[in-house]
């Protein structure tokens, strides 16, 4: 019996921070949205989701993480079940639940619901700290100098700067 | 529509110089009375003048052709009188 | 016929009186100087008028009747102090004075009637009248003799040579079109007398030839054969007049198309290669634009391929490494408890013994397996019951809420995908190469595009493609006709020989049967008039050939004295006569090619010299009439414009000429060689402050001396 720890961690909406709204929606197709249309729209990104997934990245690789605190009004994504390339969802979490600091054993052990959905939190909460992080991070280098956002290989250059010792 | 007269001498030399070079050129092709038409009176030379005399009276076509004839004929006529 | 004089009176520009409009002309160069607009064509405008009744419209370009133009003849100024119902009349006034002494006056007047409401009526004609200078008075002579005293001061023939606008002289004498000079040598000379003595010897030979012919048929011992080889011979005879007509026709439709093919000659290589560069550049494009658009994809993908590539690992290796490190301790200690659960299960395999077999040996309480007692309440056959459990025990799993299929699952990819994480950063450089090879491309094709454009010059639009089909086609064309022509002349060339010998034969055949008694100058005419024939189409030739080369010779003269002053490389004239009696003129160098491109300057000259040979060849026209030009130096260049005042004084008895050059007292200096006649300024002003008023418009006229 499972108490389906995939499915719930399918079921994470992430939120973004409605200061980050603009930003989104300037940067990519919100909704999703034809390949085509995404160009003619000129947007870097062809689903919102892409731009969370790069700004969750971005924020892990610049370690920069925001803390989202409750009072500070969020907007939900797209469940991440539905975000493709599966197999970038899946290192994606498989990063989250690195940082996350999981007792992965316990979990094998959980009775109920709850137990789990605690697991599922925690791995939310670094997904969004990440991921807003790295969304503020890119309205920054944005207020910096505003014409960086026509540039093509601006997301690209930003993610390099970042070398780890990897 | 030419008003100025033609000067016959002139038109006469032309014809002349023409036929001389001409001949000089088929030198083969003299009729057997080219002795008479060297000749001023015969009747090759009477037709130029004739000729000269028509362009510079301005004579129309068949009144050309009438004078031309008619010098022919004299010159002809001139030729067996003499033999 | 000398002009003497020009008097206007209120005629367009200028206003006032015959007295304030009086020009007075001599032998040798006379100029009217002015700036443009103040007047100057007005007075070639007068000279025309005065004779042909006719204006020239400069904004149409034509002329048109003074029934047409009217009270715009008159000068506004004249009309504006015209009183209403009052009449202003036009006048214009020449004298000339002929080699034989005679003067003439011929004067036309407009005149107009002011309406009260300020508008104009005019007649519908204007008035002429000739009068010739008889001792000390002038007698009116009757208008039937209009005509001819108007075509004494300049035959109508001559009109358009001599009397003409600079800006007409390419018309004049369109070097392209081949039969101008020919028209022109024509009109002019008296070729048309070879011409008609020509008709005359050829009308003659075949009236004569037929009376000889008649008369030897009549006299014929065989009549009817006779009159057989009668009309078989002027059956030839007149196919045989046709065939040389079709030969000469071909003959020139075969020059023509030479020279039209030989002028495109240049043009069509340049036009195939121009072709070419074209193709080349149209394909150099299209490889431009399609690297382009790789390039702009290329550009687009690069935000794309952070996700599409998973270039976003690149970074994640170390939070990869916690949950592998995670995970690995998580699959242990998994491992380690399963194991452990499992051990507390029997070591049997659950299906052995069969529950069956159980059942049977608890109620035969005996293990069947070693063969020992079990009794019931006996620890072996509890034991036994144990077993029956065991399967159930079985059933239950280690843990509660499995999680490591998932995991394992997670593991797996992120191990599965740790070569693709590894080449993210040598991913990342080939496309940028591949980005920047791209651009070099890209740059390397725009430098053949600029270098292909470059050869091209004017670049290429749809005319080149086409119209370097179209000069192709137009060569080959010509090509084809030439070689036509040539072929029919060939065909005829054999047909009148075979006519010639048919004719002769018959004509010796019906000689052969003619009885005696034909009159001798039956026979001498018909010698005599193909003699002339022959004499009469020879002595054209000459005289056309004479006409030809005397035109050339004086053409180049008066070419080389217009060039004097200049330096640059000139060119000559050449005439060439064709087979067919026309005259084609070429410019060409020294060595006798056809130089192509000369400058403007050049060829205006060469059009003048050819008119000024023309008209001073031998029948003088330059003693006789008096050359009137207006502007003719328009379109030259100032050094080459003075080559042509001194060809006009030297060749014309007179000439006026009406000119912006010289305007100043220094230019006038340049003249001082000349045989000049007289020299006038003119001005246009305006009395009052009004500049836009034409009511107050007058011409004011200087006579000055050098």
């Amino acid at each position: 019996m499972t108490l389906d720890f995939e499915s719930k961690l399918g079921n994470i909406s992430p939120n973004f921070v409605d200061r980050f709204e603009s930003l989104v929606k300037s940067l990519s197709q919100f909704g999703g949205g034809a390949e085509s249309a995404r160009y003619t729209s000129g947007k870097s990104f062809s689903s919102a989701y892409e731009l969370y997934i790069y700004a969750f990245f971005l924020g892990l690789a610049s370690d920069r993480t925001y803390e989202m605190i409750a009072e500070e009004k969020k907007s939900k994504f797209m469940e991440i079940k539905h975000w493709k390339p599966a197999a970038l969802k899946d290192q994606l979490i498989a990063c989250a639940i690195g940082e996350a600091g999981i007792d992965l054993f316990q979990l094998q052990f959980a009775e109920e619901d709850s137990q789990v959905q605690t697991v599922v939190r925690e791995v939310r909460d670094i997904i969004e700290s990440y991921a807003n992080g790295g969304l503020q991070l890119i309205s920054e280098k944005f207020e910096e100098n505003p014409d960086a956002r026509h540039d093509d290989d601006f997301f690209l250059k930003l993610m390099l700067e970042f070398q780890k010792s990897d | 529509m030419i008003s100025k007269k033609i000067d016959r001498k002139e038109v006469l030399a032309v014809l002349l110089d023409a036929e001389i070079s001409r001949r000089e050129l088929s030198s083969n092709n003299l009729s057997s009375d080219a002795i008479q038409f060297s000749s001023k009176d015969g009747p090759f030379f009477q037709a130029l003048k004739g000729l000269a005399i028509a362009m510079s009276e301005g004579d129309g076509e068949r009144a050309a052709r009438k004078r031309v004839n008619q010098k022919i004929e004299d010159s002809v006529k001139g030729m067996s009188d003499d033999c | 016929m000398i002009v003497e004089g020009l008097q206007l009176k209120n005629f367009q520009c200028y206003a006032g009186e015959i007295e304030e409009n009086t020009f007075r002309f001599t032998r040798g160069l006379n100029l009217i100087i002015g700036e443009n607009g103040s007047g100057k064509s007005k007075i070639w405008d007068a000279f025309y008028w005065v004779l042909y009744d006719e204006i020239f419209q400069s904004d149409q370009r034509e002329f048109v009747r003074t029934s047409v133009y009217k009270e715009q003849l008159i000068a506004d100024k004249a009309k504006y102090e015209c009183d209403r119902g009052e009449s202003v009349d036009a006048k214009v006034i020449l004298t000339a004075r002929t080699s034989t002494n005679k003067v003439y006056k011929v004067t036309r007047v407009y005149k107009a009637t002011k309406m009260e409401d300020g508008s104009f009526v005019g007649s519908d004609r204007s008035n002429l009248i000739i009068e010739e200078k008889k001792s000390t008075r002038w007698e009116t002579l009757t208008p039937d003799r209009h005509e001819s005293i108007i075509d004494t001061i300049i035959p109508s023939h001559l009109r358009k040579y001599m009397w003409f606008q600079g800006e007409h002289i390419n018309q004049l004498m369109d070097l392209r079109d081949k039969s101008a000079l020919s028209n022109v040598i024509e009109l002019l000379s008296d070729i048309k007398t070879y011409n008609s003595l020509i008709e005359i010897t050829k009308n003659g030979s075949r009236d004569a030839t037929r009376a000889l012919q008649s008369a030897r048929r009549s006299s014929s011992q065989d009549s009817s054969k006779a009159s057989d080889l009668d009309r078989s011979l002027i059956v030839n005879n007149d196919l045989l007049a046709r065939r040389v007509t079709q030969q000469d026709k071909s003959k020139q439709e075969r020059q023509t198309a030479e020279g039209l093919r030989d002028d495109l000659l240049i043009q069509v290589d340049t036009a195939r290669e121009r072709r070419g560069l074209a193709g080349e550049l149209k394909q150099v494009e299209g490889e431009i634009s399609s690297l382009s658009r790789d390039f702009d994809l290329k550009i687009e993908a690069i935000s794309k391929n952070l996700i599409t590539r998973q270039w976003v690992l690149m970074h994640c290796e170390s939070s990869l490494k916690k949950f592998e490190d995670r995970y690995s301790e998580f699959d242990r200690r998994c491992h380690d408890y399963k194991k452990s659960f499992d051990n507390d299960v029997s070591p049997l395999p659950v299906d052995i013994p069969r529950p069956v077999d159980i059942r049977q040996m608890l109620s035969a309480e005996v293990c069947m397996v070693c063969g020992r007692d079990a009794k019931q309440g006996t620890s072996e056959h509890h034991h036994i019951a144990e077993l029956l459990n065991r399967i159930d025990k079985a059933k239950e799993e280690p843990f509660l809420n499995d999680t490591q299929p998932y995991l394992s699952g997670l593991y797996r990819t992120t191990l599965e995908h740790a070569i693709k994480r590894k080449e993210i950063r040598s991913d990342i450089s080939s496309e940028y190469e591949a980005i920047s090879d791209l651009r070099a491309k890209i740059d390397r094709k725009n430098q053949d595009k600029k270098s292909l454009l470059n050869q091209l010059p004017g670049g290429v639009d749809q005319q080149d493609l086409s119209s370097g089909e179209s000069i192709l086609n137009q060569f080959n064309m010509h090509d084809r006709r030439a070689q036509d022509a040539e072929r029919e002349i060939r065909e005829c060339e054999e047909a009148i020989k075979n006519l010639r010998a048919l004719i002769a034969k018959e004509g010796e055949e019906l000689a052969g049967i003619a009885g005696a008694g034909i009159p001798l100058e039956k026979i001498v005419a018909a010698e005599v008039w193909e003699k002339l024939l022959d004499v009469a189409e020879d002595a054209r030739r000459r005289v056309f050939q004479g006409i030809v080369d005397d035109l050339e010779l004086r053409a180049n003269e008066i070419f080389s004295d217009m060039t004097a002053r200049t330096n640059s490389i000139t060119g000559r004239l050449r005439l060439e006569v064709t087979a067919a009696n026309t005259c084609i003129p070429k410019i060409v160098d020294s060595a006798g090619n056809t130089l192509a491109g000369s400058n403007d300057s050049n060829i205006i000259l060469i059009k003048l010299a050819l008119i000024m040979a023309v008209l001073t060849a031998k029948q003088k026209w330059s003693e006789n009439y008096a050359l009137i030009a207006d502007a003719p130096t328009s379109k030259m260049a100032e050094n080459y414009s003075d080559g042509f005042y001194a060809a006009l004084s030297a060749n014309f008895e007179q000439s006026i000429v009406v000119t912006y050059d010289f305007l100043d007292d220094e230019g006038r200096q340049r003249l001082k060689d000349l045989h000049i006649g007289e020299v006038y300024l003119i001005k246009s002003s305006h009395g009052s402050e009004e500049r836009e008023s034409r009511h107050d418009l007058k011409v004011t006229r200087e006579r000055v001396t050098l």
